[in-house]
């Protein structure tokens, strides 16, 4: 079997424990529902990203700010030299997408801890209720990468080009327009369902063995590439908030190596509520088409 | 005795819906005082989590019960005590 393309950013659970007081490593679990995860038990010495309210924009829908990320880096104790190690709860998914944040503003050395919380339970390794604290560090603001990102007018020049892939990475259920929003996330909600026309859907979990870790890199290029993935392409991946895409957007950069991949967070959520953009949903009527 | 409500967790967290603990969480707040709950899960993470949980909102882990690479556990919300 070969290796990822990126191997050093992935650490085991091994390689975690023996770092958990390695003061060059900072550990941080990133939760979409802390109150769920953290709040109930996590690694020894990881600090709590709340994606909510750490990640994002508190009023305007985008990702955190420039000087937010400063902010929270600062807040961290994180300098551009730490070793950022990721994981959370929902399977690592608002851990990726953190790593995916953080790359756009340029933070260095970042790295997922495979099999997240799951692996680290099931091997029954130390957990805690103590809030770690750290003093505050200097972070100097960092330039911003464009090219990990696609926003909706980007997706829609793509449609229809061979040089273009669109990965939706939701379940089928969700890309035959079969469903549109589970009822407890109300504020994801789309005016329609369906997908963005020539997108492929493989759903992130097909990347992941049982207990979370990633598959082997032989199993993950036979996966993307039987379905059009290939790293010829320029591919954007999404889902429905940005999240779920953020961990395939991890697989094809990092594991497989592909040159040119974008996480298009505007996703589902903007997609399907937007105004006269093409979509597909099989089976549906056309208006003023003729049933058969 | 009445039959306990039942959840599986076995496909949480798989089509970003509500998280495992979130259905837990949901699924115990219709409880009357005294009714139970049966959660089955294969994943230690959901039983921590459950064990925690109910430790920390007064509920009673009843029954815990390894069957087959699965966990059965059986929570009780317990009835208001006089003052």
């Amino acid at each position: 079997m070969t290796e990822y393309a990126h191997p050093e950013v992935l650490v085991s659970t091994e390689w975690l424990t023996e770092h958990l007081e390695d003061p060059a490593v900072r550990i941080l679990e990133v939760d979409w529902d802390p109150a769920s995860a953290y709040g109930l038990g996590h690694l020894p010495s990881a600090a709590l990203v709340d994606w909510k309210r750490d990640i994002n924009d508190p009023v305007r829908r985008d990702i955190l700010s420039r000087d937010q990320f400063v902010s929270l880096m600062e807040r961290l104790g994180v300098t551009p030299d730490t070793t950022l190690v990721l994981y959370g709860d929902m399977r690592n998914w608002f851990a990726a997408f953190a790593f995916w944040t953080f790359r756009i503003y340029g933070h260095a050395d970042i790295r997922l801890l495979n099999g997240g919380r799951r692996k680290w339970f099931e091997e029954d390794r130390p957990v805690t209720e103590t809030v770690p604290e750290f003093a505050a560090a200097s972070y100097p603001a960092p330039e911003a990468t464009t090219g990990l990102r696609q926003f909706l007018p980007g997706v829609r020049d793509i449609l229809g080009r061979s040089d273009h892939g669109l990965v939706d990475v939701r379940s089928p259920a969700e890309f035959s327009g079969a469903i549109s929003t589970p009822p407890e996330y109300q504020n994801e909600g789309a005016q329609r369902s369906g997908h963005i026309p020539g997108a492929v859907n493989i759903p992130w979990a097909q990347a992941i063995q049982e207990d979370d870790t990633f598959k082997p890199v032989d199993q993950l290029r036979e996966l993307y590439q039987s379905k059009g993935v290939t790293p010829d392409k320029s591919i954007v991946t999404y889902c429905r908030i940005g999240e779920r895409s953020a961990h395939t957007w991890f697989v094809l950069t990092y594991l497989l190596g592909y040159p040119r991949v974008a996480n298009y967070d505007g996703s589902w959520s903007e997609w399907g509520n937007a105004v006269g953009v093409p979509m597909e949903k099989p089976g549906a009527e056309v208006p003023g088409s003729v049933p058969a | 005795m009445m039959e306990p409500s039942h959840l599986d967790l076995a496909t949480a967290e798989e089509e970003c819906g509500d998280s495992a603990m979130g259905r837990v969480r949901r699924a115990y707040g219709n409880l009357a005082p005294g009714q139970r709950l049966e959660v089955v899960t294969g994943v230690a993470e959901h039983l921590f989590g459950i064990r925690a949980w109910s430790r920390r909102v007064g509920g009673e882990v009843v029954e815990e019960r390894r069957e087959g690479g699965r966990t059965r556990l059986v929570l009780r919300r317990p009835a208001p005590s006089a003052s």
